[in-house]
């Protein structure tokens, strides 16, 4: 079968949608470039411009170029070994190793829904800002 | 994560690429600007224009059998030849640099050495220092998109990128052509007194533009500029020198510098997103679409429409 491009569906729009979930913009956040620009330092506990910051590289040329080539890649399953750093289960790795994306996601959002029992991550204490 | 030892990567041609580029080799004064026409208020507006790139896709060794008569040999312009692959970009702007007579213009330590360290050499034998410059090449490849996957060169589709750059430059009142492909520098002419070396390069570009099929080929101008916030901040001090500053002419100064300021800033994010690795963001991506149950939906949309892209493709070439 031929290779399928997530980057094709990921518009600014899905991003957006995404985004305003609060926990995935606190677990996106650290991984984003980082500019070093103090403007950017000092707004980084500011909830929103966080999100903002989430919603740029996602939908920016470099991240979707390289969400297209990491679906490109994943078929020849060389990203099997790439992929086993990043603490999946078996059956990820496997359909890494196997070059098969469709196993492989179905692998993370099966890993995902077993997690949703545990509970929840304790919210940062963000309430009480003014 | 690695490139194999004395490899260049593609780079994009992009005025930030290049603008920090140039700074990262050490050159002071300069900034790449892109050009959308060869319209002369285009030029105007970026007087004085030093240099330009121009940028093609490469189909194949030029048909321009004339060109023989006008390559000529003068120890006085540097001239590297182009002895691999991927380079062209930073050959490109090097062969700009090396030339450049403007006094205000610091090549930096890294060129300066080169320079001097290449003095004596033949063409082949600059290129061939030039693809050996580990500085040189180190800085041309933090330029390039951060290669997660190693063998990411070699799933990408073997038709893109057969770019190549030519340079134009005004050395000593003549207009050349130094295009890295060649034997050596191409002589387009004297310019004439009293007309800008631009006018004149426009009429080549456009003669050149003129001979490719349409749709065929894309084509990218850069110009090699002096640094525009260094030249406002000069305009300002010498009419505040001279007394002829009027608030309106200040002010329109100072927004040109604080839209350089902004661009700049731009340009910089930009090369710090070029620069990331997005392996760990995409991995966590993937996660967090899990949790929030998209990610199969996800997939069943891009899937769809990379079906769709296909079938349209395939009518479209029937």
């Amino acid at each position: 079968p031929a290779s399928v491009d997530l980057a094709a569906g990921v518009s600014s729009d899905f991003v957006k949608r995404i985004t305003s979930c609060p926990t995935t913009v606190q677990k996106l956040t650290p991984l984003l470039p980082k500019f070093g620009f103090s403007e950017v330092v000092d707004s980084a506990k500011d909830q929103e411009s966080d999100s903002k910051n989430v919603v740029d590289t996602l939908i920016s040329p470099a991240f979707q170029h390289a969400l297209s080539s990491f679906c490109s890649a994943f078929p020849s399953g060389q990203l099997g070994p790439l992929v086993e750093q990043f603490q999946f289960g078996k059956d990820a790795i496997q359909a890494a190793q196997s070059g098969n994306l469709e196993a492989f996601l179905t692998a993370i959002q099966k890993e995902a829904d077993n997690k949703t029992q545990e509970p929840p991550v304790e919210k940062p204490e963000d309430m009480n800002v003014d | 994560m690695t490139e194999a030892e004395g490899s260049w990567c593609l780079m994009e041609s992009d005025p930030a690429v290049f603008t920090e580029l140039i700074k990262e080799f050490g050159v002071k004064g300069l900034q790449v600007e892109e050009l959308w026409s060869l319209d002369a208020e285009h030029f105007e507006r970026l007087q004085p224009v030093h240099g330009l790139i121009f940028l093609f896709k490469w189909i194949g060794p030029s048909v321009d059998s004339s060109d023989s008569e006008a390559i000529v040999t003068d120890d006085k312009i540097f001239f590297a030849r182009q002895v691999i692959r991927n380079a062209c970009a930073t050959q490109a702007i090097v062969q700009i640099l090396m030339n450049l007579e403007s006094s205000e213009l610091e090549l930096g330590e890294t060129l300066r050495d080169f320079k001097e360290f290449t003095k004596t050499f033949d063409s082949s034998m600059k290129g061939l220092a030039l693809s050996n410059s580990d500085t040189i090449r180190n800085v041309h490849n933090s330029f390039s998109r951060q290669q997660i996957f190693e063998f990411d060169n070699k799933s990408a589709p073997k038709d893109d990128d057969v770019f190549h750059f030519v340079s134009y430059i005004p050395i000593a009142g003549r207009l050349y052509e130094l295009d890295g492909l060649k034997e050596g520098p191409l002589d387009h002419g004297q310019i004439p007194e009293g007309k800008d070396w631009t006018d004149i390069v426009t009429v080549v570009l456009q003669d050149r533009i003129n001979k490719y099929s349409e749709n065929e080929i894309h084509f990218n101008l850069l110009a090699i500029v002096n640094d525009r916030k260094v030249e406002c901040e000069k305009k300002i001090a010498a009419l505040e020198a001279t007394g002829r500053a009027t608030p309106e002419k200040i002010l329109e100064l100072k927004q040109l510098i604080e839209d350089e300021e902004s661009k700049r800033h731009k340009f910089r994010m930009e090369n710090v997103r070029r620069k990331h690795n997005y392996l760990p963001l995409i991995v966590e991506f993937l996660k967090e679409l899990a949790q929030q149950k998209q990610l199969i939906p996800l997939y069943e949309k891009a899937k769809e429409k990379c079906e769709t892209k296909k079938k349209s493709k395939s009518k479209s070439s029937t």
